[in-house]
């Protein structure tokens, strides 16, 4: 598994498109969204935070919040789907070699998260970076959240879909409809309202960084929110993964099972 | 091992189907391979040699039909299965991890190392298989297939691109496998091969038959 894992990043660190990606996206996204947002006030409802219903806040900081939750869910959902995807089957490979599949899956899971956190840290230092955060470790933990939800999302996305466009577009879809329009009150006024936005996967994240950034609170429910929801994609995850190495794992299993006994051990 | 040593085939497979939506490809296939056999199998283009191979190492399912093999599995696929910016030699440290009962280091063990130089791959193992030509990628594939110390190899179109000297390599070490009683299923196109092989069997219209 550690050899997996480290493999794992190592080819990913080596993609020079997913790292000027990972560079050039936020860069660009809050960047322009600084220059061009403008500061009056709005008011922001929060949920799930006792004795703060609402808050007028400056436009321009609510938006960096949630250009930057956007950009850091869709990254994370992309490079999960890119470790996940194994195009060419080394993985269905190394299990029917010998690779306990649940090894080799945890060690391309892990590497996903580690990725979607090392994202989340740095759309986190940019936000930071460009406006005041009243909370920085509950602003920082709804960026974790995102990247955990979304980064499920992506790597089930990448062992369903296999092809890039195929994933980028997933993601894309649900990046751009769930954390950068219907969560965000400046593009979509109803979305604070509504009930179905409050079922979407960013929902909870998105609060627990609005908590964080300006009522300098940490948001309980928006966190067992986040969970539960992370819980939930792991379902979908593990069908995915029973898709593409099931066959081969019960082979691997049956093979070891049928040469117990009749075969020496690896000299 | 040998030819004639009692017990299971290592490579057995009884009844097995498949169909591509209303095209069956497999129409009850039923093989057995045993240890220290050389296995090739023929056929047309599309006849279901490299389903019949993806079926036995579990990259497809199955309609129906019975697969077991016996022993630590070693399969060459017809497909890349290489990643394209990792080294020949993490390659090989993935495989090694797949090594059932093997050590954790990333060193290529002994056995590995006189293959690595027997097919010429050594001074590539820094080298991305991005950047490696197409016939060291296929090399690459045989080995990572050899890495297990395989008792049932299964090898399709394994040859693909080897120059001369490497095919001569390649028959050489399938035969001193074979002699140390690994089974071995291999797809071949060649008649000339037919002197290597223990016996030749040929696939059409979903069924197998001697060739």
């Amino acid at each position: 598994m550690p050899e997996a894992f480290r493999l794992a990043l190592l080819s990913l660190l080596r993609d020079r498109f997913a790292l000027a990606l990972l560079v050039i996206a936020p860069t660009v996204f809050l960047g322009v969204t600084w220059l061009t947002a403008p500061l009056m006030l709005i008011p922001i409802s929060f949920f799930g935070l006792p004795g703060i219903d609402e808050l007028p806040l400056r436009q321009r900081e609510v938006l960096v919040a949630f250009i930057s939750s956007s950009v850091g869910g869709f990254l994370s959902a992309f490079l999960a789907s890119e470790i996940l995807s194994d195009r060419r089957d080394l993985g269905k490979l190394l299990i029917f070699s010998g690779l306990p599949a649940a090894r080799w899956a945890g060690a391309r899971l892990l590497a996903a998260l580690t990725v979607a956190g090392g994202v989340a840290l740095w759309t986190f230092a940019l936000e930071a970076a460009l406006i005041p955060l009243r909370n920085p470790a509950a602003t920082l933990l709804g960026a974790l959240l995102l990247a955990l939800v979304y980064g499920l999302f992506g790597a089930t996305v990448g062992l369903l879909a296999r092809d890039t466009l195929r994933s980028v577009l997933c993601i894309l879809i649900l990046a751009d409809v769930d954390a950068a329009w219907l969560q965000n009150p400046v593009y979509y006024t109803y979305a604070q309202e509504n009930e179905i936005v409050h079922r979407l996967p960013a929902f909870h994240p998105i609060q627990e960084t609005l908590a964080g950034a300006f009522a300098g609170r940490f948001n309980f429910e928006a966190l067992v929110g986040s969970l539960a929801y992370a819980a939930l994609l792991c379902l979908p995850l593990l069908l995915a993964l029973a898709w593409r190495y099931g066959p081969v794992e019960i082979s691997r299993a049956r093979s070891r099972r049928e040469s117990r006994g009749g075969r020496g051990p690896r000299p | 091992m040998s030819i004639d040593s009692p017990g299971p085939p290592a490579i057995e497979c009884r009844g097995l189907s498949r169909s591509y939506g209303r095209r069956r490809v497999l129409d009850g296939v039923d093989l057995a391979v045993r240890s220290g056999e050389i296995v090739g199998l023929s056929g047309e283009n599309g006849s279901g040699k490299s389903t019949l191979l993806r079926c036995l190492a579990g990259y497809e399912g199955r309609d129906s039909g019975l697969l077991i093999l016996r022993g630590r599995r070693g399969y060459c696929p017809q497909e890349d299965c290489l990643e394209p910016r990792l080294t020949v030699a993490e390659h090989l440290a993935l495989a090694g991890a797949a090594w059932v009962g093997a050590g954790r280091g990333r060193e290529p063990g002994p056995r590995m190392k006189a293959l690595l130089e027997r097919f010429a791959l050594a001074p590539l193992l820094g080298q991305r298989t991005a950047t490696i030509s197409g016939g060291a990628r296929q090399k690459l594939k045989f080995l990572l297939a050899l890495a297990p110390d395989p008792e049932v190899l299964l090898l399709d179109e394994a040859y693909e691109g080897f120059d001369l000297r490497t095919y001569g390599e390649f028959w050489a070490t399938l035969a001193e496998l074979a002699r140390e009683g690994c089974a071995i299923l291999l797809v071949s196109h060649l008649f000339h091969e037919a002197g290597r092989l223990t016996r030749g069997l040929e696939i059409s219209g979903g069924r197998i038959a001697d060739a």
